[in-house]
């Protein structure tokens, strides 16, 4: 009788030990949740210390734009050139955008189209703290709830997409990085192949070679390497027409069905200072 | 002392993050140093230290880390690891940063290997002992500087600390 209850005491602690372990598991599983949303006293805290940071950092921060400035003052001659050559191109570039969204704002009108797929407005923003452990990667920026930003906003540099708004709370955002090799974070994308479109998944970054991984393209298509990768626009997230990168590899799958392209950005992760935020214009 | 210590630490933290590159080798830990500094300050009164690095723990979770309780409860866990060696150790400058080594390097490990588990990253040695070496040199010459900053203070001041 002692035994028999001995034995059921045994097996109670270690169902209750398994369920302990489960629970931690959750719990831990739960904490590294990225798209975990802060709550009230998480948000208070960290604009309150965030702010507290941006007080005693402007000295810091001031002194490394001074010493910037100055490097940049060395060749301003040669900047100065350049920059009046791209003026001129920028002009027409200018009118001819102008003329352009004259255009599809009239041929919105006429079909009665409330959207189209490349409508967003920016929103510039500075970084103010990277992810103090490096795999997470992640960026924290200094534009918030009160500057309208909400999660899953696209944020580029003038490279190319770097990533989306993960987090929010009223005076900063977390930017995941698309280097994160987020399982979430699947994006359709376009190849420019000559003068036709081939469209894919930007599917993951391969940590050993400094590329992401394009699949979801057939094998009887010949794509060119150095081909401009961009966003589709389909989905909800990411606005049409982003650059994401180059093509600079092709292989096959294991089965020999279709093709997976190596994709590099321009893009350098470990020095992005300021941002832009793309708000998409959606109306219902 | 205590407060001023771990809050320039906590804030230099961060400043220095917006200007060193996650691939740097000075990453910077210095909350993390200030654990093992502040420690001789707090006389064996462990509970109040361990209250005391519990809160900061949560902080860093909150404002740096995004995952709340995580750091909680590895600053605990460093905790116990700096008290029992300043227990069996005396408190000199090169027991100090012998104490610091084994908190970065307890850190980043503990750290990596939760990152591995829930976070879909891939296990990569190299990459976590680039990280610890890159994370020693930064904080370990802080470790030197706060040491003598704080002996100087102490002894100014006529601070008990622990010997």
């Amino acid at each position: 009788m002692y035994k028999r209850r001995k034995k059921i005491n045994k097996k109670k602690i270690g169902i209750i030990i398994f369920i302990i372990i489960a629970i931690i598991f959750g719990l831990i599983a739960n904490i590294f949740n990225t798209e975990r949303n802060l709550t009230v006293f998480e948000k208070a805290i960290k604009d309150s210390v965030i702010s507290i940071e941006k007080i005693i950092g402007y000295p810091v921060n001031f002194i490394s734009k001074k010493i910037i400035e100055n490097k940049d003052k060395d060749d301003l001659y040669e900047k100065y050139k350049n920059v009046l050559l791209e003026n001129e191109t920028l002009k027409n570039t200018k009118n001819q955008n102008e003329e352009l969204k004259k255009q599809i704002n009239e041929l919105k009108a006429l079909l009665n189209i409330n959207n189209i797929l490349s409508d967003y407005t920016y929103l510039n923003a500075t970084v103010i703290s990277r992810d103090l452990n490096n795999w997470n990667n992640t960026i924290t920026i200094d534009k918030g709830e009160s500057s309208g930003v909400t999660i899953d906003m696209p944020v580029v540099i003038n490279e190319g997409l770097i990533g989306k708004v993960v987090k929010t709370s009223s005076f900063t955002s977390t930017v995941r990085l698309l280097k994160a090799n987020n399982t979430n974070d699947k994006i359709s994308v376009k190849i420019k192949n000559g003068n036709e479109y081939i469209y894919g998944i930007l599917n993951g970054y391969d940590d050993s070679n400094n590329t992401y991984i394009i699949e979801g393209i057939t094998q009887n298509v010949d794509v060119q390497l150095n081909s401009i990768v961009t966003t589709t626009g389909i989905g909800d997230i990411y606005p049409s027409g982003i650059v994401i990168g180059k093509i600079v590899g092709v292989s096959t799958d294991n089965f020999d069905l279709a093709n997976i392209l190596q994709m590099k950005s321009d893009v350098n992760f470990d020095n992005i200072n300021y941002v832009t935020i793309l708000k998409r214009n959606i109306t219902k | 002392m205590i407060i001023v210590l771990s809050i320039v630490s906590f804030i230099l933290d961060g400043i220095l993050l917006r200007y060193i590159s996650p691939n740097s080798i000075f990453l910077p830990l210095l909350t993390i140093i200030s654990l093992v500094i502040i420690f001789p300050y707090f006389n064996n009164n462990h509970y109040r230290y361990f209250k005391y690095i519990a809160i900061l723990g949560l902080l860093y979770d909150i404002v740096y880390s995004n995952t709340i309780f995580f750091n909680f409860f590895i600053f605990i866990l460093i905790g116990f690891i700096i008290d029992f060696l300043f227990y069996i150790l005396s408190n000199r400058l090169s027991i100090t940063l012998l104490i610091s080594f084994i908190s970065i390097v307890l850190y980043r490990m503990i750290l990596y290997l939760f990152s591995v588990i829930f976070n879909n990253v891939d296990y990569n040695h190299i990459f976590l002992i680039k990280n610890i070496y890159s994370s020693l040199i930064l904080n370990l010459l802080y470790c030197i500087i706060l040491y003598f900053i704080s002996l100087y203070y102490s002894k100014k001041h006529k601070i008990l600390r622990t010997k």
